[in-house]
């Protein structure tokens, strides 16, 4: 695996009376029972994560589970109480106020569940605006600007104020504004939840299309399951401001750390989840001609299987047979809760 | 079955008595007079002298500590160098320069500048033009006809004088204004110092504004635009509070994203964003200026309020209707200037032709060539023709030197004889004399006396126990601590005699606001109606609603009820309208679901949804209601609190201007206190917020 650009271990963020030396009592370690009998919010519960350069990494959970304080603390937008982030290998949380202007000018960018764009400025000056506050010339940047815009499907609005656009339209100002810069790291804030489920899936669309071309690192938040599971490489679960599982979503659906994970990923069409090594069964003897990947989805061969009857051969791409798979292993797979 | 059962289900109106539907009203409107009533025969006996009203001997003379401490900054030297009299005087001063320049500009034209003073014809066409470009050609007429107006009935010169001193307090109270509200908003320490001190300020009446200012100051022109500045910058401040507070959080998160400075997170973020809350709160600033500016010329300021105090006291009605109207026009045109520049809203322009692009610029040119022009033609079109401040109506001729007799242009027009004229008629009207009569001696007198009556020991407790039921003992506390303070100031009688008055009037504001609140309320026409109407109403500064009324009922209490009834109704109507139209519309069709008629739909969900509003209503009242009677003072004739704030104007006596503005302020405070945690409360437990 490619190397971790931002590291985040044991963060915390309290809110109460003075959460920092409730903190040191406990050392550092409070239990659950403790800050609530203290009066204490933990917004953000001793989490550890990494984030790699080049990976999706979704924060998922229901509102109220400490997602959007993570981030804000991995962008250093609130300071958090307590724990350890490095951002480029240099200790992000110890960084001064200067130096963080300047990290936020060249390696961040943030997109917000409301837009955030600027009201008394064109689409144009929004997207300006990260290299405006940077002493870019006006051709330079407006130069830039315009190129963003193309690259958001936008051309041709620059004039226009954002309360003349529509709900998608505006978030792709938002989206040009947090690239303007070329970020390294790319925060999304539940960037698609305030639109219509069409649009939303439409700008899914867009942003894979994007990502295929910008390869950014990326933390996204998002409260939707289906969401995740379409966009992430790594998925981490978040409840009552704890990170209670990391993984791939096929990790999370097959071997759940928690019973909430498990009801989370309950109701996940699995089909087009599972792959065929996730389930299949040893290499047997009796398989027809016809054979399977093991990394194809079990959406993809179920038709295969069900027509072919006996069990079907499961063959690597080097040709060496590594499993089987039968008609029970795809309905043990897809209705495992009614076992 | 019977044949009335089958009926019933057609009348579905279920048939209320009278008496049940309205007792609540009939109560809350008698309730508290009956209760006065029986506080006063009954229990009043029973309080010793000391509990109904404090001997001399008790109330401490913080009046004269006042004056001493007043002398003593006037007199005595700081360091040997000045005295604070000196200091102010020499504050004072900076305003000298702007208010030449704008009186140059505006009027006489000569100065240092060697500017000439804007033609009255240029004047009216770029105003027209500022109009047009703000919001139309509706606006540009309406902008247009006020200046015109102005000219046509030779108000000319005094509109400019008022016109220019509030162009100086604006900019002057705006900056304060700002520059403490951001300060405010930036550092927790400072608005917790500042809000309370803005939350008196504001409670403080027009006049309390004056007297520190002319003792300082001295009685002249600009000292009444330095009480102005004073008394308009509080609303900006508050805004500006608000408007940085209330900036949506990822908005500044995004420009904290950006990597913006905090300065240009100031200027390029905050500050535009906020934009529509600041240009709120220069309206409000310009309309208190303008409403202050007229009442400062008590103090010496000249221009509208100067002519218009001088008709009102030698009861040229007439006259002092005509100056009335110009400060109403000249309301109106500020208002809706500065209102139409807060309502725009960027919008992209396509691209445009140069003629298009520039036609404002080529219609101000133009208008500025024309008036050159016409400059050159005729002196006319410089100085509207009006003979009137060198000669009475009856000449307009004028002798030369050589005994010739020339005779004087004069343009100016004038509706004051008819207005005497029908208003003398109204005088011998005897229906008028006998309803004044009846009002007085029937309802007010006896309500004086009751009021009057109340021991300043019941009040206290009174107000106590109300504050205690609403929010408990911190709110009982800080609630009698008001009225304490209105007991031990010496002036419990007379605040007493304004709070009957004050009484009263809320009493005819609510009900009738309330009832044109619900009519308003029922449809989208009737809404917009009334904001015109409202807006209107709540544009003319206070003052003049001193002056149909006094036609009428010429001086004393039944008059000064009257003039305080039209201003403070504005509220009730509105936060009725504001409570009724926000009632959530899925609550409106549960109940219509359930079978309510329009009536149980009204009474039994909306108005009770609606009544922390409407209770937020009755605070802003009582507050303009109290603004009034002090007004109302000016026309005499009214006891209270009102008359001896006024002498000490004119007599200097900062002592007990100070403290009866401070009574005031108290009365003012009580309610307030109580209502605004009664309705936020509620609103919370009703989750309205």
């Amino acid at each position: 695996m490619s190397e971790a650009i931002i590291t985040c271990s044991n963060v915390w963020k309290l809110f109460g009376p003075d959460p920092q030396s409730f903190l040191d009592r406990h050392n550092g370690d409070p239990t659950p029972e403790a800050i609530k009998a203290e009066g204490y919010i933990p917004a953000v519960h001793s989490a550890t994560v990494d984030v790699h350069e080049g990976e999706i990494l979704v924060l998922m959970g229901l509102s109220g589970s400490g997602k959007s304080t993570l981030v804000r603390c991995l962008s250093r937008l609130i300071q958090p109480t307590a724990g350890m982030i490095t951002f480029d290998g240099k200790d992000l949380l110890s960084a001064s106020d200067k130096e963080m202007i300047e990290i936020r000018r060249h390696k961040m960018g943030m997109v917000f569940q409301h837009f955030a764009l600027f009201p008394h400025r064109t689409v144009l000056e929004n997207v300006a605006f990260p290299l405006e506050v940077q002493g870019v010339a006006r051709p330079d940047r407006t130069a830039k600007a315009r190129e963003i815009l193309d690259l958001v499907g936008l051309s041709g609005r620059d004039h226009y104020y954002p309360r003349e656009l529509s709900g998608g339209q505006q978030q792709r100002v938002g989206i040009g504004r947090s690239l303007a810069v070329e970020p390294d790291v790319w925060f999304l804030d539940e960037p698609f939840s305030a639109l219509d489920p069409l649009i939303r899936r439409e700008m899914q669309d867009e942003f894979i299309r994007l990502q295929a071309q910008l390869k950014k690192t990326i933390v996204f938040i998002t409260h939707d399951f289906d969401e995740a599971i379409r966009l992430a490489d790594r998925i981490a679960i978040m409840y009552e401001g704890q990170i209670v599982q990391i993984g791939t979503a096929e990790e999370l659906i097959t071997n759940p750390a928690t019973e909430y994970v498990e009801k989370f990923t309950r109701d996940v069409s699995r089909e087009k989840l599972l792959s065929v090594a996730s389930v299949m069964g040893a290499p047997t003897s009796g398989v027809g001609l016809s054979h399977v990947t093991p990394d194809s989805k079990l959406s993809d061969v179920a038709a295969q299987v069900l027509s072919d009857g006996g069990p079907v051969a499961v063959v690597d791409g080097t040709g060496e047979t590594v499993g089987s798979l039968t008609r029970d292993d795809i309905i043990n797979a897809l209705f495992k809760d009614s076992q | 079955m019977t044949a009335a059962a089958k009926a019933q289900p057609e009348s579905l109106e279920i048939e209320v008595p009278f008496w049940r539907s309205t007792r609540g009203l009939i109560a809350i409107a008698v309730g508290p007079f009956v209760a006065l009533q029986i506080l006063k025969r009954v229990i009043g006996d029973a309080f010793p002298d000391w509990a109904k009203l404090l001997p001399d001997s008790v109330v401490p003379n913080i009046s004269e500590k006042i004056n001493q401490f007043t002398d003593h900054l006037k007199e005595d030297q700081f360091l040997g160098l000045f005295n604070f009299r000196q200091l102010s005087r020499r504050i004072a001063g900076w305003l000298d320069w702007p208010l030449d320049f704008f009186d140059g500009i505006l009027r006489t034209g000569d100065g240092s500048f060697g500017i000439p003073a804007v033609p009255w014809v240029a004047f009216v066409g770029l105003t027209a033009i500022l109009g047009w470009y703000l919001k139309g050609w509706r606006l540009a007429a309406m902008a247009g006809g006020c200046v015109f107006y102005l000219a046509v009935f030779g108000m000319w010169d005094n509109a400019m004088l008022t016109l220019g001193a509030v162009l100086v307090a604006v900019p002057a109270a705006g900056l304060l204004g700002f520059g403490l509200g951001l300060l405010a908003a930036k550092q927790r320490w400072f608005e917790k110092i500042l809000v309370p001190y803005l939350n008196i300020l504001q409670a403080f009446p027009h006049f309390s504004y004056l007297l520190p200012v002319a003792v300082f100051v001295g009685l002249s022109h600009k000292a009444g635009v330095i009480a102005t500045i004073i008394f308009a910058f509080p609303p900006m401040a508050r805004l500006t509070i608000l408007g940085i507070r209330g900036i949506a959080p990822e908005i500044i998160e995004a420009g904290e994203m950006a990597g913006a400075t905090p300065f240009q997170m100031l200027w390029k973020v905050e500050l535009p964003a906020a934009r529509r809350a600041l240009m709120v709160g220069v309206n409000q600033v310009i309309m208190g200026c303008l409403g202050m500016v007229v009442i400062a010329s008590f103090i010496g300021t000249n221009g509208l309020g100067q002519e218009l105090r001088g008709a009102l006291n030698s009861l040229k009605i007439g006259e002092g209707l005509e100056i009335g109207i110009a400060v109403v026009v000249l309301a109106i045109l500020l208002d809706r200037l500065s209102q139409a520049w807060s309502d725009r809203e960027p919008e992209h322009r396509e691209e445009v032709s140069t003629g298009e692009r520039f036609k404002y610029v080529y219609a101000a040119a133009g208008v500025v060539v024309f008036s050159i022009i016409a400059g050159f033609v005729t002196d006319s079109s410089k100085i509207y023709p009006d003979a009137r401040p060198i000669l009475d109506e009856a000449g307009r001729t004028i002798t030369n030197a050589d005994g010739t007799i020339q005779k004087l242009d004069d343009w100016t027009v004038s509706f004051s004889g008819i207005t005497d004229s029908v208003i003398d008629w109204v005088k011998t009207q005897d229906a008028v004399d006998a309803f004044r009569d009846f009002v007085l001696v029937q309802i007010l007198l006896p309500m004086h006396d009751a009021f009057v009556a109340v021991p300043w020991i019941a009040g206290l407790v009174l107000i106590g126990g109300i504050g205690w039921a609403v929010k408990g003992p911190k709110l009982a506390a800080s609630a009698s601590a008001l009225v304490a303070v209105l007991a031990f100031s010496g002036w419990w009688f007379e605040a007493m005699e304004t709070t009957y008055l004050v009484f009263a009037a809320v009493v005819i504001c609510m009900t009738s606001g309330v009832l044109i609140g619900i009519w308003a309320s029922g449809s989208e026409r009737r809404v917009k109606l009334t904001q015109v109407v409202l807006d209107t109403f709540q544009t003319m500064p206070s003052f003049i609603y001193l002056l149909p009324v006094i036609m009428l009922f010429r001086i004393g209490p039944v008059a000064a009820l009257t003039a305080m009834v039209i201003y403070p109704t504005v509220p009730a109507v509105r936060y009725t309208m504001l409570g009724l139209r926000g009632v959530p519309e899925d609550k409106i069709e549960a109940a219509k679901t359930s079978g309510c008629t329009e009536r149980q739909v009204l009474w039994k969900v909306k108005m009770p949804l609606a009544l922390p509003e409407i209770l937020l209503g009755l605070n802003q009242t009582i507050l303009y209601t109290l603004f009034m009677v002090m007004i109302a003072a000016f026309i005499g004739g009214i006891n209270g609190l009102g008359r001896p704030l006024f002498l000490s104007i004119t007599n200097s006596d900062m002592g007990a201007g100070i403290v009866i503005g401070l009574c005031v302020a108290c009365l003012g405070l009580i309610p307030d206190r109580l209502i605004t945690s009664w309705a936020s409360d509620r609103k919370t437990q009703l989750g309205l917020d």
